[in-house]
């Protein structure tokens, strides 16, 4: 099969979705969910919002802090969660939640991993049996954007918008990105331009946004450095709007901007692609969206909007 | 039950089969955020301590702490390495093993009692001074006057709080898995 | 004690490291006459089994050894030399399919046990047969007219051969057109690749014993070495003889096209010719481009213009084929970290060969795509998808990309003085004499930085390259005015199509794969189809022409022999036929005919598949070498001996790809569960449900059937193949047994990585008793 055909095959719309939540995003952008919400209810897409499933503990995997058999045996627990649902196609708004999930779908497929994880499991009365395909949620928006361009209450024909896709949905499973290569990935691009936006490129495309786990809580300078640096690159051609698909790379761009705005000298307020998909809809900017809690003030993008 | 060395079992997050192939070509480095601040970091160089047997003494260098886990060096390598994870697992040993800096046994105590307690590892109290710089950056204050006014809790990152009975659930996992919160359970 | 004699070899530890030979000698000495010996293949060896076969008288012989496309033919010669029939022979492939692919001892030698044990059962069944001597066709097909095709057919035609060359270009001469320059071993200068070229495409043009045919493709290809049929599609050229190269046409013609004899980097018109020095040195129309607006005839003086002209067909017979259908650059906009496509001033060796080419974009001058400025910093990246496991790239080293920048490097050092280069590189390979290449270049001041290039930017206009300095751990980016990819090389479209039509084995990198990579360098998999150039593997122009002699050699030596010993392999009648006639529906290769009320078959053109013997509803035909009796004596055999609890899975594969498939997975030593037991068939369509039903009943837990061969599976195309195995399928689901336990998988070329996949996987799935999953398919075809 080649590439293109094995992106056009994963680019269908998977049916019943279950609604992974991250809790980066719930802690400091908490309309990222909202806004997915938002567009599935409008889409009447069938989806399940489980209070039950717990954090994938990426953020602590990645830190070295959460032991692997932890995180694979609460995962197994998510999924389980998941399958047993009836609702088998895992969303995530966090590309660090899908990739970590995608690579515990990967372990629990041997069988001495998934006998393991279902001996504990089984003292929560819960067994993992498969069955169980992770998304994220721009993906979703990627193989709807057609019909949510139609129900478009305004358009973007006025916004130069940069894009940054979240290394963990490009880098980790590199051979499963669709839209695009993983190493130029224009998936969210793809998205926009649905709603008539400009897109503004630059050279630091494939940069990581800075954020960096253990980095963004050190002293050491890796977060600041590299946020800068991708910062003055995105910001050269000023685009209006800075679109992610992550929480982490949204809390980076976002506060470092604040923190450097003097010396970048023209700041561009950051949004997750749902936010900004949500609000073309007719989303409250306050309620739904929740563009407040961005630092960047996102009151300029409201402005530009185009009423359709 | 703690696994004692959960590399032995649990090496999912580690890709190992082509790390004898590694060619030392430095793609990794050079797309590198990590080597682009420190000139102590380089991922090629990693690499070539794991070729020449020393993996297991990475997590003593305190380099592992300097990479990002961005996998840029894993969608870069030609032979399918990546560094990343063997990072990955380096932070692993050391941090089992006592070699992990102070400021990450602090924010870890933090957030991993926030994962047994409520089920979510980043909570937005944990920002209120646990979280290291990151508290310095994010403007707390603001955000919790934020949260307060769409109602959202300040002890959890959730609108609607995980049930009682599925925190039960995952403190058993996390019990058995890793022995946290062995004594709490008990009781 | 039966008359058979059994002989085990030891290869040198190659079988005997794994199978305990001495406890298999035990064992058959019970029944047999056994013989051991460490090289059963060599002089001394071959000895021994003659020697044995007189003294003992034997009447039949098993050798237990390599895969019977090694040595087949020697094992077979030592029976016809002793008098005795070659056909009496059974191979055990207790190498290949049993010591390679086991690790554990005792399973490997139990293996080995059965293996030899199927034969001795189906040595009871073996009739004496003899070949038969059929005349060679006096006439060779060349296919791919580059450097390498052309070379072929020159040699071949020098020789006396009537020689077809058949090129799908409206040119004869291929990238060695495009590649400009070309690099010497001994001189350090780069000479013209057209000064050396062009005379040898006027000889093509003018020799009495060539046919030259452009704008032409194979469309099929059937029989055998020494007879093979051949159609040839040609498109219209829609400009015939009396066009004058005058070029007045190209002049008025309103549609322009990229033009790929100068990679892209220029336009041409709907009608025009190739190149200067094109042959046939006439104009063509590329009709797929053509708007039909008739502005060229007018133009035409000559009237030499035909816009109406239809293809056509044309039939030709030939003794021996050779395959020079070339290679292609690896598109560099599949790694779009390095800026192709999308950034001006990033472009391929190629194209930079365009470039500075005279014919080319700019006449000659080295000026850079985005402003026509003159670069003064150029940056070379070596492996440019060569070296690369990522998906899409090429697992290989280009062999030439390393050459082809120093060859640019010194060019431009020369003729553009005052330019910095650098080239990035991996490692940097000019084997042999090329290091002198490699030393004057860095005479001349060319930078070398060890590292591969990570990334290609554009800031402000100007490139810059993020790179490793590895011999100095510094991460630097670069900045250049053009960059330059080396990218790798491919084997072409047309040689992975023309393989497949043909039949002939690839090897895992698609590439034309030789019959034997040391001995047999320009034979195929298919006895009387020769390869050479780039359709074999990446090389330079040196070792294509050498390649281009050994190649018309080989055919040469075929066509020289006036006749070939034909193997007795194909279908028979028996005497129950009523002259029904079903069964020449089932021929396509038209070989059954019905003479008197009853069908006769013609050995030379029935192709041996097998697919007339269940169609007939008397059982009446049967198959020579693969007669009833026989394939039910390996069914049999392959299942002696089970103990409870043991797991077997039968794979039925076609004896020419699947099984060759299977001997790879063996030389690359995969391993896979003793449990798999391979019983080689002509065709799979030599299989009834009939048989898969005995396999169950007899204890089998799974039938895998792998079917490789569309060519010789009795002129079935492959649809027709796919159906025919539905039904039986079907017909299995029918008798009651779970459709779990069969399973079909297409070897569309000899992936065998993909067959190892499905084996195991299949082998699990039966072990697990559910249903082997497909998933795994699917990714291992991506
Ligand atoms: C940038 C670059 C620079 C190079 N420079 C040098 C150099 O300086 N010196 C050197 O020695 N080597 C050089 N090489 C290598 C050289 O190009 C090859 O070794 C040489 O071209 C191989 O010749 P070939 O005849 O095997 O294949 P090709 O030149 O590829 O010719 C194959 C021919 O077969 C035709 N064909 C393909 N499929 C079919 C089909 N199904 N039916 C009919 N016709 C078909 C094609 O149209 C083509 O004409 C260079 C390669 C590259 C990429
Ligand atoms: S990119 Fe891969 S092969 Fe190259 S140095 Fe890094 S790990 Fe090794
Ligand atoms: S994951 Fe770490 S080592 Fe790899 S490129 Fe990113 S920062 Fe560097
Ligand atoms: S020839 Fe040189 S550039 Fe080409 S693949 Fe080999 S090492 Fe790389």
């Amino acid at each position: 099969m080649t590439l293109e055909a094995l992106i056009s095959s994963r680019a269908k719309l998977p049916e019943r979705l279950y609604l992974f939540k991250s809790c980066v995003a719930g802690t400091f952008y908490p309309g990222i969910e909202r806004s997915f919400r938002f567009i599935l209810n409008s889409l009447n897409v069938d989806y399940f919002d489980d209070p039950s499933q717990s954090s994938c503990t990426g953020f602590g995997v990645h830190c070295g802090m959460v032991p692997p058999q932890t995180n694979l045996t609460l995962n197994a627990r998510n999924l389980t969660l998941a399958s047993e649902s009836g609702y088998t196609n895992v969303v995530c708004t966090c590309p660090t939640s899908y990739a970590n999930l995608k690579e515990c779908v990967n372990e629990l497929s041997d069988t001495s991993s998934r006998a393991a994880v279902n001996d504990v499991l089984k003292q929560v009365g819960l067994e993992y049996n498969g069955g169980v395909t992770v998304y994220h949620a721009a993906e979703v928006l990627y193989v709807i954007k057609d019909s949510l361009a139609e129900r478009a209450k305004s358009s973007l024909s006025q916004l130069k918008i940069a894009t940054h896709h979240g290394c963990h949905y490009t880098k980790v499973f590199y051979d499963q990105v669709i839209g695009g290569l993983w190493e130029y990935p224009h998936l969210l691009d793809d998205i926009c331009t649905t709603f008539s936006a400009t897109l503004v490129d630059y050279s630091e495309r494939s940069l990581c946004c800075g954020m960096g786990f253990t980095n963004l809580m050190s002293t050491n300078d890796y977060s600041a450095v590299t946020s800068l640096r991708k910062l003055e690159s995105i910001l050269a051609d000023k685009p209006d709007v800075i679109v992610t698909m992550c929480a982490g790379c949204q809390l980076a761009l976002d506060r470092f901007q604040k923190k450097y705005e003097r010396r970048l000298g023209y700041t561009a307020p950051v949004l997750n692609v749902s936010q900004l998909v949500a609000i073309l809809l007719g989303a409250d900017k306050t309620k739904d969206a929740c563009l407040q809690f961005g630092t960047i003030n996102t009151g300029s993008i409201v402005n530009k909007l185009e009423a359709l | 039950m703690a696994n004692s060395d959960s590399s032995n079992n649990f090496d999912y997050l580690y890709k190992k089969e082509n790390k004898v192939r590694c060619l030392q070509c430095g793609r990794c480095a050079a797309g590198c955020p990590a080597a682009h601040v420190f000139s102590e970091y380089n991922p090629r160089e990693v690499m070539r301590r794991v070729q020449d047997g020393e993996e297991h003494e990475l997590h003593k260098d305190p380099i592992i702490w300097l990479c990002g886990q961005c996998y840029t060096c894993n969608s870069r390598c030609p032979r399918n390495n990546n560094p990343a994870s063997i990072i990955l697992q380096a932070r692993e040993r050391a941090y089992k093993q006592g070699h992990a800096p102070a400021e990450i046994y602090q924010q870890s105590a933090a957030l991993l009692e926030s994962l047994f307690l409520n089920g979510v590892t980043v909570s937005p109290v944990l920002l209120k001074e646990k979280l290291g710089v990151l508290s310095e950056l994010v403007d707390v204050e603001r955000l919790t006057k934020l949260r307060a006014e769409l109602g959202l809790p300040e002890h959890n990152s959730r609108e609607v709080p995980i049930p009682a009975k599925a925190i039960k659930q995952i403190r058993t996992i996390i019990t058995s898995t890793s022995g946290q919160g062995e004594r709490a359970n008990d009781a | 004690m039966s008359r058979f004699g059994v002989f085990l070899c030891r290869c040198d530890g190659n079988i005997s490291n794994t199978v305990n030979i001495d406890r298999l000698e035990k064992h058959f000495s019970q029944t047999c006459v056994v013989e051991t010996d460490q090289h059963l293949c060599s002089l001394q060896g071959q000895q021994k089994i003659k020697n044995s076969i007189r003294k003992h008288d034997l009447q039949g012989v098993v050798v237990a050894a390599c895969s019977p496309n090694n040595h087949g033919k020697t094992f077979r010669k030592c029976l016809s030399d002793t008098g005795l029939n070659p056909y009496l022979l059974e191979l055990a492939n207790v190498r290949e399919q049993c010591s390679w692919v086991t690790k554990d001892q005792k399973s490997a030698t139990r293996k080995a046990r059965d293996l030899v044990n199927a034969s001795i059962q189906r040595l009871q069944h073996a009739e004496p047969l003899s070949e038969f001597l059929v005349g060679v066709t006096n006439a060779a097909l060349v296919i791919g007219g580059g450097i390498a095709g052309i070379t072929a057919a020159l040699s071949l035609a020098e020789n006396g051969i009537k020689t077809y060359l058949v090129e799908r270009q409206p040119s004869i001469g291929g990238n060695t057109v495009r590649i400009g320059k070309v690099f010497s071993p001994h001189k350090m200068v780069e000479e013209c690749a057209m000064c050396s070229l062009s005379p040898l495409m006027n000889d093509v043009y003018e020799h009495p014993n060539i046919t030259l045919l452009t704008n032409a493709e194979v469309t099929s290809v059937i029989g055998t070495a020494g007879r093979f049929s051949v159609d040839i599609k040609i498109k219209p050229r829609s400009v015939n003889e009396r066009c004058t190269s005058c070029g007045e046409c190209a002049t008025v013609c309103p549609i322009e096209v990229a033009d790929w004899w100068n990679a892209n980097t220029r336009n041409r018109k709907a009608i025009y010719k190739p190149f200067p020095q094109a042959v046939p040195d006439r104009y063509v129309i590329d009709i797929e481009n053509c708007v039909k607006c008739g502005k060229c005839s007018k133009a035409c003086k000559s009237k030499a213009i035909e816009l109406e002209a239809e293809p056509s067909l044309q039939k030709v017979k030939v003794g021996a084929i050779v395959l020079a259908t070339g290679h292609e650059e690896f598109d560099p906009s599949l790694r779009p970290e390095l800026g192709y496509a999308r950034l001006d001033n990033v472009i391929t060796q190629l194209e930079l060969a365009r470039i500075i080419g005279v014919n080319g974009p700019t006449n000659g001058e080295l000026l850079r795509p985005s402003d026509g400025a003159k670069p003064s910093k150029i940056i070379m990246i070596q492996c440019v998808g060569s070296r690369d496991e990522k998906p899409n790239g090429l697992h290989y080293c280009s062999s030439v990309c390393c050459m082809v920048a120093l060859k640019h490097a010194n060019y431009i050092s020369d003729y553009s003085p005052g330019t910095q280069i650098s080239v990035l590189y991996t490692d940097i390979r000019t084997p042999g004499i090329y290091e002198n290449y490699y030393r004057h270049v860095q005479d001349k001041g060319v930078r070398f930085i060890r590292g591969r290039a990570s990334e290609v930017k554009q800031k402000a206009g100007k490139l810059y390259v993020s790179v490793e300095d590895t011999l100095r751990s510094k991460c630097v980016e670069l900045d250049a005015d053009l960059v330059v990819l080396s990218t790798g090389m491919l084997p072409s479209k047309g040689t992975v199509e023309l393989a497949q039509k043909l039949g002939i084995e690839l090897s895992e990198e698609l590439f034309v794969k030789e019959k034997h990579p040391k001995l047999e360098g320009a034979s195929t998999s298919i006895k009387g189809i020769y390869v050479c150039g780039t359709a074999q593997g990446p090389k330079d122009i040196t070792y294509s022409v050498l390649q281009a002699d050994a190649a018309s050699l080989e055919a040469l030596s075929l066509i020289g022999q006036g006749s070939l010993s034909i193997e007795p392999l194909s279908a028979f009648v028996k005497d129950s036929c009523n002259g029904c006639g079903i069964c020449v529906r089932h021929c396509r290769n038209n070989a059954i005919k019905i003479v008197d009320r009853a069908a006769t078959i013609d050995p030379m053109l029935c192709t041996g598949g097998g697919a007339c013997i269940h169609a007939c509803p008397t059982g009446a035909l049967d198959l020579h070498n693969s007669t009833e009796a026989q394939l039910e004596a390996s069914i049999r055999g392959m299942l002696a001996g089970k103990v409870n609890g043991e797991i077997r899975n039968i794979a039925f594969l076609d004896s020419k790809i699947g099984y060759a498939a299977a001997d790879n997975i063996g030389a690359s030593k995969l391993q896979y569960p003793s449990s798999v037991r391979i019983i080689s068939v002509p065709s799979v369509l030599r299989l009834a449900p009939r048989h898969i039903d005995l396999a169950f009943k007899l204890g089998a837990d799974g039938v895998f059937i792998g079917q490789g061969f569309e060519a010789e599976s009795c002129g079935e195309n492959f649809e027709s193949v796919e159906s025919k195995l539905n039904n039986l399928s079907a017909s299995v689901a029918q008798l009651g047994i779970d459709p779990a336990r069969l399973k079909i998988y297409r070897v569309y070329i000899p992936h065998f990585v993909g067959l190892h996949k499905r084996l195991m996987q299949f082998d699990k799935g039966i072990r697990q008793n559910d249903e082997p999953s497909d998933e795994l398919a699917l990714r291992s075809e991506t």
